[in-house]
């Protein structure tokens, strides 16, 4: 099942989110996601962010408006749906050293979400890990490696070519270089990109939404960009427009927040 | 040599190794003069940390420092502990990352901040009454721009956000009226916008009062907002050296083009707005 990927991967409409008895953590967030628009979420603490994050992994549902996958609803209570979206999105994690089970050799780790999800198995399951691994930079004898064995940047890989083995349409990718140094930030970030326009094995180019709190990281690979305060959208669009004329103070505030290298006296 | 010329931290062939010799940082000299602001630039492994860890006698067990490090008259490497308990948070006070290492969970925030500014009182020959202390705690916490001094002096760590307790942690670091501020990735671990009011308050109180600087982080950017000079490391080493400006504009050794490189390609999309 390799259905054509429409031009609409993600929407949601009308979104909110209350912890029960607690109060709202978003707010009424509306977006669409197209096809090869990757897509920032930005914002601080408190933001939101993760929990729209586990919202769109069908983690959760949201307790106010919909969401859409693939242009069909996303309702988690329905097992064949959720599987079918967890084949549709895949996510990425802050932290490459928690992320990886540490006794496992990588190839296996590489391979887990194509036997869990019944993609394939077997020969073909550790083949085409050996690939996803190719495809993130790493090398042949990666696969039989453990994770310590890597770097900070080359987990973080690792962690890309699990989630991109199973070749979803969507990476959902939560704060992936915050853990990383400024090196190997840009790296994998440019990584991010180039699986956004490369086509794997004929499959369909990976559109990225990265949540991040790091605006340079966010200019530098997004085409869109949501900024949310406090479970709130203030401003939505374009990413050159947003941030060459911001309209919200907040994001203003946001951009005069970010260090910048000609501050140097 | 003259008041005025002494250097307010001089390290001179500083090398740090694991017991069993495995070499971390590997001679390395610079001197702080007063008023000055150094940054130590380096990346994970660098050996930044270690080093100003090493400057406070605070290495960790099986990590041992050799070489000199002079903080004013005083000799680190080798100090007793008693010695050095007297020249920490006097002659150099220090930030970490995350303010909660350095603060007790189970102590009111005042409270805590009463010690060092009653060492401090009771080095300049006064015993504050607890009426005095607690003015002189709300008036450290005003300094640092806390609204609400007697609110976060009576509130514990976890019930203040983390930029209020980074704040806490500079007032607590600047209690002993030290010569020397160390910050080591102050900023890391909070939001932008309370980065960038963070180090804004560095900047004001450290200028305000002449305290020298050792600045310790990976970031250039906020590297540049704070300090004048910098050493960059690599592997225990250091690679480049000189004023942060022509570092950026004129990076000479390949790592440091490398870092720069990196830092720019964020810098730039931001400039822009957006890359693509």
């Amino acid at each position: 099942m390799t259905p054509a990927v429409p031009a609409e991967l993600l929407r949601a409409d009308g979104v909110g989110f209350a912890y029960r008895r607690g109060a709202p953590v978003l707010h009424d967030i509306g977006f669409a996601l197209t096809a090869g628009r990757h897509l920032g979420i930005v914002g601080e603490s408190g933001a939101g962010k993760s929990t729209l994050l586990r919202l769109l992994l069908g983690l959760d549902a949201p307790t106010e408006g919909t969401l859409h996958a693939a242009g069909t609803r996303l309702d988690i209570r329905n097992r064949a749906r959720l599987r079918e979206h967890r084949r549709f999105v895949q996510p990425v994690f802050q932290d490459p050293y928690s992320s990886l089970d540490p006794r496992q050799r990588v190839g296996s780790i590489v391979a887990e979400p194509l036997r869990s999800l019944g993609v394939a198995s077997g020969r073909e399951a550790v083949e085409r890990a050996v690939r996803a691994l190719e495809s993130v930079g790493l090398p042949a004898d990666a696969a039989q490696r453990f994770p310590h064995q890597f770097s900070g940047g080359q987990r973080q890989r690792i962690a890309i070519a699990r989630a991109i083995v199973a070749r979803p349409s969507v990476l959902l990718a939560d704060e992936p270089v915050s853990a990383l140094d400024m090196s190997t930030r840009v790296q994998i970030i440019e990584l991010l990109d180039e699986l956004g326009t490369a086509s794997r094995d004929g499959a369909a180019p990976l559109t990225v939404v990265l949540v991040s709190h790091d605006l340079g990281v966010v200019a530098r690979l997004c085409d869109e960009v949501i900024v949310l305060e406090r479970g709130r959208v203030v401003e939505q669009g374009d990413t050159r427009r947003v941030l060459t004329a911001p309209q919200h103070p907040y994001t203003r505030r946001l951009l005069d927040s970010v260090p910048r290298l000609s501050a140097a006296r | 040599m003259s008041e005025q010329e002494r250097p307010v931290l001089e390290v001179r062939g500083l090398t740090i190794s694991t017991q069993d010799g495995r070499g971390l940082v590997h001679d390395l000299s610079f001197r702080l003069d007063a008023g000055e602001r150094l940054a130590l630039i380096g990346e994970s492994g660098s050996g930044k940390s270690l080093t100003s860890l090493a400057i406070m006698g605070l290495l960790p067990d099986g990590v041992v420092a050799g070489g000199s490090v002079r903080l004013g008259m005083t000799q680190l490497i080798g100090a007793s502990e008693r010695t050095l308990n007297r020249v920490r948070g006097r002659a150099a006070g220090i930030v970490f990352q995350e303010p909660l290492s350095a603060l007790d969970p189970l102590a009111p925030l005042g409270r805590q901040l009463a010690e060092p500014i009653a060492r401090q009182a009771k080095r300049e020959g006064r015993r504050l009454s607890r009426a005095e202390t607690r003015a002189a705690v709300s008036a450290a916490l005003a300094e640092v721009a806390l609204r609400d001094p007697e609110r976060i002096a009576r509130a514990f760590p976890h019930e203040v956000s983390g930029g209020q307790r980074q704040r806490v942690a500079i007032a607590m670091a600047l209690a002993g009226k030290p010569e020397l501020l160390i910050a080591d990735e102050p900023t890391t671990a909070l939001d932008v916008t309370v980065q960038a009011e963070v180090l804004e308050l560095l900047d004001r109180v450290t200028a305000e009062r002449g305290t020298a600087v050792l600045f310790v982080s990976h970031d250039l950017a906020v590297v540049a907002r704070i300090a004048s000079r910098a050493l960059v490391l690599r592997g225990g080493r250091v690679v480049e050296s000189g004023d942060v400006a022509s570092l950026i504009e004129r990076p000479a050794h390949d790592y440091t083009r490398r870092l720069v490189g990196a830092a720019r390609e964020l810098d730039d999309a931001l400039g822009s707005g957006g890359a693509r």
